[in-house]
């Protein structure tokens, strides 16, 4: 990325430093030109003194000035990139510092040649200075070398440049195609930056999610933790107290033991004492007789004496002390009863401790329900204080307001309808009236018109009566012209005629006033014509009255519908009472006031109760003596030292089977009761069926010991009738026998049986024929009694 | 048996006559139909145009006719209000059934003539269709009412008024209610024009 400018700006150091030396030599230069014409003083005054002064120098640097100028100029236009100028001006540049020093010189010898050490001196500085200046043309040629070689070096850059700049291209190409890629590259980067940040978004919400989870599942499990802690504590703490309980019991239980033992051991170290004492006693005792026996030592008798009286003082302070143990004994026996006892009362009171945890439970549950209908009671009053001045005590009074109320904007809303439905009745009548009226002004103006078209007329009219009036003056003095006249004329015979048409005009007049009185009259008609409104004002007068007592009415009827909805609520409830109070009189309730229930106090249950409780009584009592009874036997085996004998029974076995020996003969009783009921009912069948059999058949069936069965007509007369008796042997063969009967019935009977019986082979129809001919023979009888 | 003159009003006599015989037929039908004696105790007798049973337990006839006696003499004087039966386990004194037999007067003292003449239709008949009917449903009832477990007894509680004249027999009693699943039924009722018995029975539903 070389600029070219830096290039040339490295190339330039060195010029500068050409340039600085130069700066010092173009001083000098304007020096040389005075010196060489210091003989024209004339012209400049300043040519002595400077004689004196070296010059040597001032013509080098006069060269070099010269140079240097170039050389900056040179530099100003390759600056300006102007190379092929350069070397033209240069040779004319070059060129003209020599033209004048020729010149100068040229004029010089003119004046005094080789005369003068100082024109010596001077050739000899011309010739150095031709010298100089050839070495001067060499060095320039030389730098001309340098630079041509600086230019070509110059090119040689430029084409390096040229290169550059290429490669510089190319590179700028890559670097754009690099740039895309890079792009490119940037995109892809950041949709994948895009992707992962929401794919980081979403991790971390799930994370977060999950951490949730867990948080919540931790505190879940720290809560149960901590509730199953609690429980164990909880259960723990009981068992702990139901160990500490069970182990002080069972230490009692221990001690009472021990001490039971204790007391039975003294007993019977007591008892052994005690034998050990009779031992001694009878010891001391055949001590005693054989002493006695021997009887001789006298003196030796009181000594035996004294230890005799001594031993038994001993056995007697030995029964004492058996006796205290015997009774320490007793006492101790009752204190293990006592135990016993104790024990169950514990069993007892454990039981009764269970129950009253569970109760205890209960009364938990029922204070938190209490509480909750206490908060809620609160609640209602406290709802209920809030708008006190409602009066208002209850949520039964509140619903029962509420209801009311209800009911009241449901009465109040069907009354709106109501209003609303006659509103519009209301308008539609106004809107028909307004109708009405507008016809009616329409009658009025159509009247109006007319009258205006009468009164046209009228006028019309009167000026025709005016007209007409002044035609009946002017023919008045028209008349009274003529009657001049004719009384100038003819003073007779003209009296008629003019009395005629006199008359004739009075007609006339009388005519017209008719028609003015008509029109008068016409005229004041379409007055009277708007009368029909004040109809109308009378209705419109009335309906006020009766509207309010419409009004009146509805309001009367809505309060009774209200009246009534209450009533019908009221009814409701009444009914829901009267439903429960029947209840309640079915299950058998009743006012203890006006009622009082009574039994006879002989009743099946109080027997049943009196007997249960003799029963009760009863044994209760055999058990108490039995039990006494078992106390005396025990006390009594006690002493006898031996066992119930096998002969023994015990006494409740013998109760119990008394008991049951009557319960058997209560059972055998009903058990007859039983039977003979049976027999009975048996009996009054079989009469019920004898009865029906007669009654139906017409035989009295009567069965006799020996299993014959007797038949007696019931048509039978009891004198000569015969009955049948019937006997049932072997083989189904029966025998049939007439019995009683006398005469000629009894032939008869004979005849008829031997022909149904022995012919036919049917006793039915025997029967049946006999019961017939009897019959028959009954009604002639009654007949003939009746004859 | 007959009470009624015919063709004559009911009296109060009479209506209380056939009231009492109603509490006789119907007390024994109670008695066989929930076996309280034993079947063979009872004999079968028409009445109402049905077959009832009468107990021939001589200890239960005596304890009904001193009942039957007593009730007579109370619809006479109107002091009394309801009969009721009282079915109770025999162990545990529990009532578990409750017949009860409600009396109303039909008409007041001094509308009784006109009244009668006025409705003089109830005749003898109709009475007893109507007790019949009443009888059929206590025949019908076991078909609902709970089996009799345990052996049982029973009691006739009288509901009179306070000022009754009681006989030294009789004792005041509690009112024996079902303390427990009480259920009722309300059976038939009959009217002899005069008085009228309105019948309903109450029992123990199972024990749970």
């Amino acid at each position: 990325m070389f600029h070219p400018y830096q290039r040339s700006s490295v190339r330039r150091s060195p010029i500068s430093a050409l340039n600085s030396a130069s700066v010092k030599g173009n001083s000098v230069v304007g020096g040389q030109p005075p010196s060489s014409t210091g003989t024209f003083r004339p012209d400049n005054s300043f040519s002595a003194s400077r004689s004196g002064y070296g010059h040597t120098t001032p013509q080098t640097d006069d060269i070099f000035g010269e140079f240097s100028s170039y050389m900056s100029r040179r530099e100003l236009l390759r600056s300006e990139g102007r190379k092929e100028q350069f070397g033209a001006s240069m040779a004319s540049r070059a060129s003209s510092p020599f033209k004048r020093s020729t010149t100068s010189t040229g004029t010089a010898a003119s004046l005094d040649l080789y005369t003068d050490p100082e024109l010596l001196k001077a050739r000899k500085e011309i010739r150095e200075l031709k010298e100089t200046r050839r070495k001067l043309i060499d060095e320039k040629a030389n730098l001309e070398r340098k630079v041509h070689d600086l230019e070509n070096s110059n090119n040689e850059k430029e084409a390096k440049l040229q290169a550059t700049v290429l490669r510089v291209d190319q590179l700028e190409a890559d670097r754009q195609f690099l740039l895309n890629r890079s792009k490119d590259l940037d995109n892809r980067l950041e949709a994948a930056e895009e992707h992962a940040i929401t794919a980081k978004k979403e991790a971390e919400l799930s994370q977060s999610a999950l951490r949730r989870e867990l948080t919540e599942l931790q505190e879940k499990f720290s809560l149960a933790r901590r509730e199953a802690n609690g429980q164990l504590r909880f259960k723990e703490q009981e068992t702990e107290s139901l160990e500490i309980e069970c182990d002080t019991l069972s230490q009692q239980l221990a001690d009472c033991e021990k001490e039971l033992r204790k007391q039975i051991a003294m007993v019977k170290l007591g008892r052994e004492q005690l034998s050990q004492m009779e031992r001694k006693y009878t010891e001391a005792e055949s001590l005693i007789m054989k002493l006695k026996s021997n009887g001789n030592a006298q003196d030796e008798m009181a000594v035996l004496k004294r230890t005799l009286d001594e031993q038994i003082a001993h056995g007697k302070s030995l029964e004492g002390r058996l006796q205290e143990l015997t009774q320490q004994n007793r006492y101790l026996r009752d204190m293990q009863e006592n135990t016993e006892r104790l024990k169950d009362e514990k069993q007892a009171l454990q039981e009764q401790l269970s129950r009253m945890h569970r109760l205890r439970g209960r009364v938990d549950e029922l204070e938190v329900e209490i509480s909750q209908l206490r908060s809620e009671k609160a609640r209602w009053t406290k709802f209920l204080d809030e708008k006190d001045e409602t009066g208002i005590d209850s949520p039964y009074a509140l619903s029962r307001a509420l209801a009311q109320q209800r009911f009241e904007l449901a009465v109040i809303k069907e009354r709106l309808g109501e209003e609303e439905a006659k509103r519009t009745g209301r308008e539609n009548y106004i809107l028909r009236l307004e109708n009405e009226l507008q016809e009616w002004m329409q009658k009025a103006k159509e009247a109006e018109d007319k009258r205006q078209a009468d009164a046209k007329t009228l006028k019309r009219v009167e000026r025709g009566r005016v007209l007409a009036q002044k035609e009946v003056e002017f023919l008045r003095s028209q008349l009274k012209s003529y009657d001049v006249e004719e009384e100038h004329l003819m003073s007779q015979s003209y009296d008629q005629q003019k009395a005629r048409r006199i008359s004739q005009l009075e007609e006339m007049v009388a005519e017209y006033r008719q028609e003015v009185v008509k029109l008068e009259e016409e005229l004041r008609q379409p007055q009277t014509l708007p009368s029909p409104m004040s109809n109308t004002r009378v209705v419109g007068i009335y309906s006020p009255e009766v509207t309010q007592r419409i009004t009146e009415l509805e309001f009367t009827i809505a309060q009774l519908r209200k009246e009534n909805a209450m009533l019908q609520k009221e009814a409701e409830s009444l009914d829901m009472q009267v439903g429960e109070l029947q209840r309640a009189l079915g299950r058998g309730e009743y006012d203890p006031a006006t009622t009082r229930i009574l039994q006879l106090a002989d009743n099946p249950e109080t027997r049943e109760a009196a007997i249960r409780q003799s029963t009760l009584d009863a044994l209760r009592e055999e058990n108490r003596k039995l039990m006494s009874r078992v106390v005396e036997l025990n006390g009594a085996v006690g002493k006898a030292g031996s066992s119930l004998g096998p002969g023994m029974v015990p006494l409740e076995s013998v109760r119990s089977l008394e008991v049951e020996c009557n319960q058997l003969k209560q059972a055998v009783e009903e058990k007859e009761k039983r039977v003979a009921r049976l027999k009975e009912v048996y009996q009054a069948k079989a009469q019920e069926y004898r009865e029906a059999v007669y009654s139906l058949l017409g035989y009295k069936l009567e069965i006799e010991i020996d299993g014959r069965v007797r038949l007696t007509s019931m048509y039978a007369s009891q004198d000569q009738d015969p009955s049948f008796v019937f006997a049932s042997g072997e083989s189904d063969q029966g025998t049939m026998q007439l019995v009683g009967g006398a005469g000629d019935a009894e032939k008869r009977i004979r005849a008829a049986a031997s022909y149904y019986v022995e012919q036919k082979g049917s006793v039915p129809a025997l029967l049946a024929g006999v019961t017939l001919e009897l019959f028959e023979k009954s009604r002639m009888q009654v007949q003939e009694a009746g004859g | 048996m007959a009470t009624i003159q015919k063709g004559k009003t009911i009296t109060l006599r009479g209506s209380a006559q056939i009231v009492v015989e109603f509490f006789n037929y119907g007390i024994n039908s109670i008695l066989f139909q929930r076996g309280l004696y034993p079947p063979e105790d009872f004999r079968m007798v028409k009445k109402y145009g049905l077959n009832l049973l009468l107990t021939s337990d001589d200890g239960v006839q005596a304890y009904l006719k001193a009942i039957l006696s007593q009730l007579d003499k109370w619809i006479v004087a109107k002091k009394i209000s309801r009969l009721v039966m009282v079915i109770s386990s025999k162990d545990t004194r529990e009532v578990l059934e409750r017949w009860s037999f409600d009396i109303q007067l039909e008409q007041s003292d001094d509308r009784k003539e006109n009244f009668c003449e006025t409705k003089k239709s109830k005749t003898e008949k109709e009475i007893n269709s109507q007790i019949a009917a009443v009888m059929r449903q206590i025949t019908a009832s076991v078909s609902f009412l709970p089996m009799l477990e345990d052996p049982c007894t029973f009691n006739i509680l009288a509901y009179t008024d306070k000022d009754a004249e009681v006989p030294a027999e009789w004792i005041d009693s509690d009112a024996r209610l079902i303390t427990k699943n009480a259920e009722q039924v309300k059976l038939r009722s009959f009217s002899t024009s005069v008085h009228k018995v309105d019948a309903l029975v109450a029992y123990r539903l199972g024990d749970d």
